[in-house]
């Protein structure tokens, strides 16, 4: 059920017709360029599969609820996947039933 | 905050990879569509680096329509999420990586310190702006005071960061006794007559209140321990009204006591003003009835401005007395848009008060500058209200004789404070 990161990898390869090493250089490259626009707080489209971006959550007090311990929880940013609407509207009626 | 497209992307695989923007393009958006079939097959797909997609099974569940009331069966669906890879995550989050949780003791009143420290960052900046060589010590202490104290009433919180900035305040012993009753006097009339056009009276007002206000900080030292539980429990309500009112009030207080020592010479000068000026004490006296009264006819009648600026010491407030009252006092309270000024400069936009008005007009004396004029009227580091009123630069001549309009000032806190 659970497709890693080799699985992937070795996929893609087989599809796009490089070698796995390649592939997953490749991979790299597109993740870490994704890395940079997200520090600059940039949204990255991707046409047909959804949008990332980065999303600011505020401080907050949390409360262990077994000890009763009230931590103050610091800002973060925090990125986020919206899927694209189509493909989520068909992820979501496949297993309704 | 702009929007890349997958395009952007992969146009560094061109650079890096030495692939044909053609062939770039196509492997991004293989690589997108691979994660895509394989989410619709398997479920479940990790790609290192940037985080793994999951789809998981929401089950049915009660919901109500937001608009009707109505109860509405959310049927159970398929959901796609994505969690980022611990690298990807620590790298989003860089700019907030000195964030550490921290865990609250108990019985700390977390909301209003962390609300207070929020408004004393924001207002010690630019009130400090220049040249207190004393601040950082008053304000690393207030604020390492502010959490524990904020919820007890007011004088508590004062009076540590001044003993240590304001060793001159011993000098006036004589005050103390009748000062013991103020802290109750203080938080009381402290709220403000907001609405009332009060011009003057905050002028004569100040004097009495000030002085008190000076000494009272260092009784309350004592009174501290014995007070601090009883006040506690009591004054519950009370204690949020005066947090907020001493958070901004406090480093203003501050300020002047280091100013004090550090300025003894102006100190001198300014109080030797009144004694060429005719004062006119029955004015004054007036004043302060009329005030009174006001405040008695006030709806609600807790309120009086103590909580104005100028909270100088005690020779300097007589010395602005004096001259306002000398000076022809065009009290035209015409309401102005405070927004105006705040758009004009920072230091207004972040400080404690508002201007709401002209309080009077100032005439500039023989070797004055803005910081000076500020010291005798509204307060000492307020000179950026006075500039931005009288549209001058802090670097303005001044002419001798030339006409100062002295804003008048609201306390921004107060609103808040009043519930």
């Amino acid at each position: 059920m659970i497709m890693t990161n080799k699985d992937f990898i070795s996929e893609l390869a087989q599809k796009t017709g490089y070698s796995p090493e390649d592939t997953q250089k490749m991979v790299n490259t597109i993740v870490e360029t994704m890395g940079d626009h997200f520090q600059n707080d940039d949204m990255v489209l991707i046409p047909l599969f959804g949008t990332f971006e980065v999303k600011k959550k505020l401080e907050r007090v949390m409360v262990n609820p077994s000890t009763g311990q009230r931590m103050l929880v610091p800002p973060k940013l925090v990125l986020n996947f919206k899927p694209n609407a189509n493909w989520k509207e068909r992820i979501k009626n496949v297993g309704g039933e | 905050m702009g929007k890349i497209t997958i395009q952007d992307v992969a146009t560094k695989l061109t650079t890096q990879n030495g692939l044909s923007r053609k062939e770039a393009i196509g492997f991004a958006n293989k690589m997108f569509d691979l994660i895509r079939e394989a989410l619709d097959q398997e479920k479940t797909v990790k790609v290192k680096g940037l985080g793994t997609f999951k789809i998981i099974d929401v089950d049915s569940r009660e919901s109500v329509n937001v608009n009707t009331g109505e109860r509405v069966l959310i049927e159970g669906h398929n959901k796609i999420t994505f969690t980022p890879d611990t690298l990807m995550k620590e790298l989003v989050n860089k700019p907030f990586s000195q964030f550490e949780t921290i865990v609250l003791n108990d019985g700390v009143d977390f909301k209003e310190p962390t609300l207070e420290e929020l408004k004393q960052e924001a207002l010690e900046p630019d009130e400090s702006e220049g040249e207190n060589d004393s601040m950082p010590l008053v304000d690393f202490a207030s604020e390492e005071n502010n959490p524990q104290i904020v919820t007890e009433p007011e004088m508590p919180t004062e009076s540590k960061p001044i003993d240590e900035s304001k060793p001159s305040l011993e000098l006036e012993p004589v005050n103390r006794p009748e000062t013991l009753i103020e802290p109750v006097l203080i938080a009381e009339p402290e709220p403000s007559i907001e609405p009332v056009p009060i011009s003057e009276p905050e002028l004569s007002k100040e004097d009495d209140s000030d002085i008190e206000e000076d000494t009272v900080d260092e009784e309350d030292d004592d009174q501290h321990a014995d007070r601090k539980w009883l006040l506690w429990l009591l004054a519950c309500l009370l204690a949020l009204v005066a947090g907020y009112l001493l958070g901004s009030y406090l480093p203003l207080q501050s300020f002047m006591g280091s100013k004090e020592t550090v300025f003894p010479k102006e100190k001198v000068i300014v109080a030797e003003q009144p004694v060429t000026k005719t004062p006119q004490p029955i004015t004054d006296s007036v004043k302060v009835l009329t005030d009174v009264n006001e405040v008695l006819e006030a709806v609600e009648p807790e309120e009086i401005k103590t909580e104005t600026p100028k909270q100088p010491d005690a020779p300097t407030q007589t010395a602005a007395q004096t001259d306002s009252q000398k000076q022809t006092e065009t009290k035209s309270t015409a309401e102005v848009n405070p927004d105006k000024y705040e758009a004009m400069d920072p230091r207004v936009r972040t400080g404690a008060y508002r201007i709401i008005g002209t309080d009077h007009v100032e005439k500039v004396r023989e070797g004055d500058n803005l910081k000076r004029i500020a010291k005798r009227t509204i307060g000492q580091d307020m000179e950026c209200y006075i500039e931005v009123y009288n549209n001058l630069k802090a670097s303005s001549e001044l002419k001798v004789g030339q006409e100062i309009k002295i804003p008048k000032l609201q306390w921004k806190k107060k609103k808040k404070a009043q519930k």
